[in-house]
């Protein structure tokens, strides 16, 4: 596919919804002989039922075990035999299950991994098995402070209502069975709404020609709604909360509020405040003032996050405890005269000439390219947003980014979870208001 | 594999006469150009007092020469919408540049500048030295890396590798401006470098060109041969049990392995895919599925310069105890040993190999650090084109004996992490997943 504006190697997009409402979509690229088959779900965490937070998690692993009819170790044998592997995307609105293989085993691979989505064979030991895995990894979060502060942020900010404020426990895990797995899976996958992918070598007619009615056979229908997470609400006061660990001796910190949504038409000029606030890097004020002049943090840096309905503004670093007190002050000092001064000119242009820069490395290789068509359909936009975006960047001027820090990107007040140990930290964090304390296994 | 080798042919080397060794690729596709430069010093090159220096340097190298402002290195990248990356390992300090094919000039200016004209003074020095010991802490602070790390210390002890590239935190705190500049006066220059390009270029030549006009002037210097003192690793058997906050059991068992640039890596590799990769790997089918041991299970090796280690680990739960999950882990060792390994085994192997060979040529990232890699730390980047060749012509006599000779139970060292407390949840778990039906 050319495009105008940019000069990337895209590679020719063809698709087609059949008769299901399933979405095929086919990016040939010939580079090398790999293929990445990919099926898409609109839907992820977002939508897991209160109580089962991870369901859609141990439902995805468990498909990858495969298809009824079949042992987990003889499927896993006939894909890895060939040199298939498998693997899976769990975002918060979508999920992803998918395989890289070499393009000569595509007739092998294609109807395993078709029957494994369709009729997958959930068998009660492998979701236990699942279920430990997933547990375990929640259990290895606990060594990881930056990793207890980061789950607790969304809590904290969203509140435990908000799909956003949830996230899965090693109770909530152990609460799902069988029954459970069969109906979510039973209820929500299905052909319509659903994108099913190949990028890669092979060669598309001959992919429709075989595969098309097999893959029309499948006429499930959804049997529900699909959760869109409403927008969150903003902040009347800073929402504060210590998690203690009392072996720490540095603290881990994550600070933020609402920002915009996906589909808002100032997420540009978001995504290039954020680039000059704390997501360039070596480039950004954050990273410039508290690690590069004064070498407080190994690292610090701002994100933002895009939802179809909502955004979230973070900003993460870690200090050892005795600098957790100048360190907040640098930050909010510095986001404070971001917030009332905006941006310069000079910073305006190396942050468009970074993220005009940096397309072309996203979509190198056709891992990135699969990604970057699975994250257009799921906000269902056309080939053509990659242009728009282009031009959007090179069309904004300081004046509009600083109106877009005062609208999304500049709050009076913030959510801040905070990983440390209580004895040193709490009085420090009392100054910016009340704190909630909790123990670092309450996350179990 | 057609497309792979034709790729592969056109890998060029090339030797200044001040000794930096260049290794080029073009890659027509990408519109972006790679470029690593891996300075041959680590941590295996420190000694008491300095240990962690070389670290030191992966983050001064950023805070300005000659030439480049402090973090300009970084910032003239950002600008293009490049990315840069640095790292510190054991035989090698090695730096990362991507960037749009047009800026292949720039970077290569910025890297000669600080091969020789870095800025070393008191004021960067302790503002770096702030950095790392935020980083120290940041790994210290999770339980698992600390006790890998002194699991590591003691599984090389004596040796060089005996101090990751973390090094000792009282000498991050007391290394001075004096022990910098004699380390990079010692180690930082051409003929103890090695620079890979990968990349949209037309041809390799124009690429030595440019390398060459940015590179010539920095002389040749002395490397004092300290020969590494090499001692054959310690053998006996080691258990160490370490109690840590983390509710669920992990058993690691290490073995020595020879250098990277041995013959005997191929075959150890290739164990450990039939060994430790994916839903097939044995220790996966056997001692998480078959007999409901370990939740995880699998394994790495490492091949240093001098030296190596085989690592295998099992995650389990409380119930079921540690001597039989290492035993577990040894029985699968001993069969490959005792000869049990099927055609069929082989075969997954290869096409595993050759897959993700495939996947890792989409990236030039990912070609420039296998290429330097191998020049690097196993003597030859040629060895990373060969490895593919040699699947047609390893038999199973020779995994056999690879295994013979290296993973003997005698020579094994284990580290237990044992929780402090142990969860009736996850006890609960653990005994619910033995009584469930197999399929």
């Amino acid at each position: 596919m050319l495009f105008k504006n940019i000069n990337i190697n895209f590679p020719f997009v063809k698709s087609k919804i059949i008769d299901n409402g399933l979405k095929l979509i086919f990016a040939e690229h010939h580079e090398q002989e790999g293929v990445v088959i990919a099926f898409q779900l609109p839907f992820g965490n977002f939508n897991e039922p209160i109580d089962f937070e991870g369901i859609t998690s141990v439902i995805v692993n468990t498909i990858l075990k495969g298809p009824a009819g079949m042992t987990c170790e003889e499927f896993a044998e006939k894909i890895e035999s060939c040199g298939g592997t498998l693997f899976t995307d769990i975002g918060n609105e979508n999920c992803i299950i998918g395989c890289k293989f070499l393009s000569r085993s595509l007739d092998v691979i294609i109807p395993l991994f078709w029957e494994m989505i369709i009729n997958p064979a959930l068998h009660p030991k492998e979701i236990e098995r699942i279920k430990k895995e997933i547990q375990t990894s929640i259990q290895s979060e606990l060594v990881d402070p930056s990793a207890i502060a980061n789950k607790h942020f969304g809590n904290v900010l969203c509140g435990k209502d908000h799909p956003a404020g949830k996230f899965e426990t090693i109770k909530s895990i152990s609460r799902i069975n069988h029954n459970n797995v069969k109906e979510y899976y039973n209820k929500y996958f299905c052909p319509l709404g659903s994108v099913l992918m190949f990028c890669g070598d092979f060669d598309s007619e001959k992919i429709l020609i075989n595969y098309e009615k097999i893959f029309s056979k499948w006429n499930k229908k959804i049997d529900g709604n699909i959760v869109i997470a409403p927008p969150i609400k903003n902040l009347s006061e800073n929402k504060i909360r210590l998690i203690d660990k009392s072996d720490l001796t540095q603290a881990s910190i994550v600070i933020g509020h609402p920002t915009c949504s996906e589909l808002d038409t100032m997420k540009c000029d978001v995504l290039i405040a954020n680039y000059i606030l704390g997501g360039g890097n070596f480039s950004s004020r954050l990273m410039e003032n508290i690690r590069s002049k004064e070498g407080k943090t190994y690292t610090i840096a701002s994100l933002v996050s895009f939802e179809k309905k909502f955004g979230i503004f973070s900003i993460s670093t870690s200090t050892i405890n005795q600098k957790v007190k100048d360190m907040l002050e640098n930050i909010f000092n510095i986001y404070k005269t971001f917030g009332e001064k905006g941006i310069t000119k000079e910073e305006l242009e190396n942050a468009k000439k970074y993220l005009l820069g940096n397309i072309t490395f996203q979509f190198e290789g056709i891992v990135n390219i699969a990604e970057k068509i699975l994250w257009l359909e799921q906000f269902s936009r056309k080939f053509e947003y990659f242009e728009e975006f282009i031009l959007e960047i090179k069309n904004t001027t300081v004046e509009k980014v600083n109106e877009a820090i005062k609208k999304y990107f500049y709050s009076k007040y913030f959510a801040m979870a905070v990983a440390g140990k209580k004895d040193e930290i709490l009085p420090i964090l009392k100054y910016y208001g009340d704190v909630e304390v909790i123990n670092y296994k309450k996350i179990l | 594999m057609e497309k792979t080798k034709i790729l592969l042919q056109n890998i060029r080397h090339y030797v200044l006469d001040n000794g930096l060794k260049v290794i080029c690729l073009p890659k027509k596709e990408s519109q972006i150009v790679c470029i690593q430069i891996w300075y041959l010093t680590g941590s295996a090159n420190e000694y008491d007092g300095i240990r962690g220096i070389s670290h030191f340097f992966e983050h001064m190298m950023f805070r300005g020469s000659k030439n480049i402002g402090p973090e300009e290195h970084a910032k003239k990248i950002n600008e293009v919408g490049g990315h840069y990356n640095a790292f510190t390992a054991e035989d090698v300090t090695a730096f990362i540049n991507s960037v749009p094919k047009e800026y292949l000039d720039m970077v290569l200016y910025m890297e000669s500048d600080r091969m020789s004209d870095l800025i070393i003074n008191e004021k960067v020095l302790e503002t770096e030295r702030n950095v790392i010991i935020e980083e120290y802490q940041t790994y210290m602070n999770n339980p698992l890396s600390k006790a890998f790390l002194e699991f590591r210390k003691e599984f090389f002890k004596d040796n060089p590798y005996e101090y990751s590239a973390l090094g000792r935190l009282e000498d991050i705190k007391s290394i001075n401006v004096n022990d910098c500049q004699n380390y990079y006066k010692k180690w930082y220059c051409p003929n103890n470098a090695i620079m890979v390009i990968v990349g949209d270029f037309e041809n390799s030549e124009m690429v030595f060109e440019k390398v060459e006009a940015h590179f010539k002037r920095h002389e040749r210097r002395e490397i004092s041969a300290e020969k590494k003192e090499i001692k054959k690793l310690n053998s006996n058997n080691v258990f160490m049990k370490r109690e840590v906050d983390f509710d669920v059991p992990v058993c690691i068992v290490g073995y020595p392995a020879p250098c990277a640039s041995s013959v005997d890596t191929i075959p150890l590799e290739i164990l450990q895919i039939i060994l430790s990769h994916g839903e097939t790997g044995r220790l996966n089918k056997e001692v998480v599925r078959k007999n409901s041991l370990a939740i995880m299970a699998g394994g790495i090796n490492q091949f240093l310069k001098y030296s190596g280690m085989s690592l295998f680990f099992a995650i389990f739960t409380p119930n079921i105890s540690i001597n039989k999950i290492k035993d577990a882990i040894l029985n699968q060792i001993e069969q490959i040993k005792d000869g049990n390994i099927k055609e069929k085994e082989m075969e997954k192997v290869k096409n595993s190999v050759i897959m993700n060979r495939v996947f890792e040529l989409y990236l030039c990232d990912n070609i420039c650090q296998r290429l330097a890699y191998s020049e690097a730390i196993e003597g030859n980047y040629k060895l990373w084109v060969e490895r593919l060749s040699a699947l047609d012509t390893i038999t199973i006599d020779d995994l056999i004996n690879a295994a013979k000779k290296y993973w003997n139970s005698s020579e094994s060292k284990t580290l237990y992490l044992k929780p402090k407390k142990i969860n009736p949840l996850v006890y609960f778990m653990g005994l619910l997943r033995k009584f469930l039906p197999n399929k």
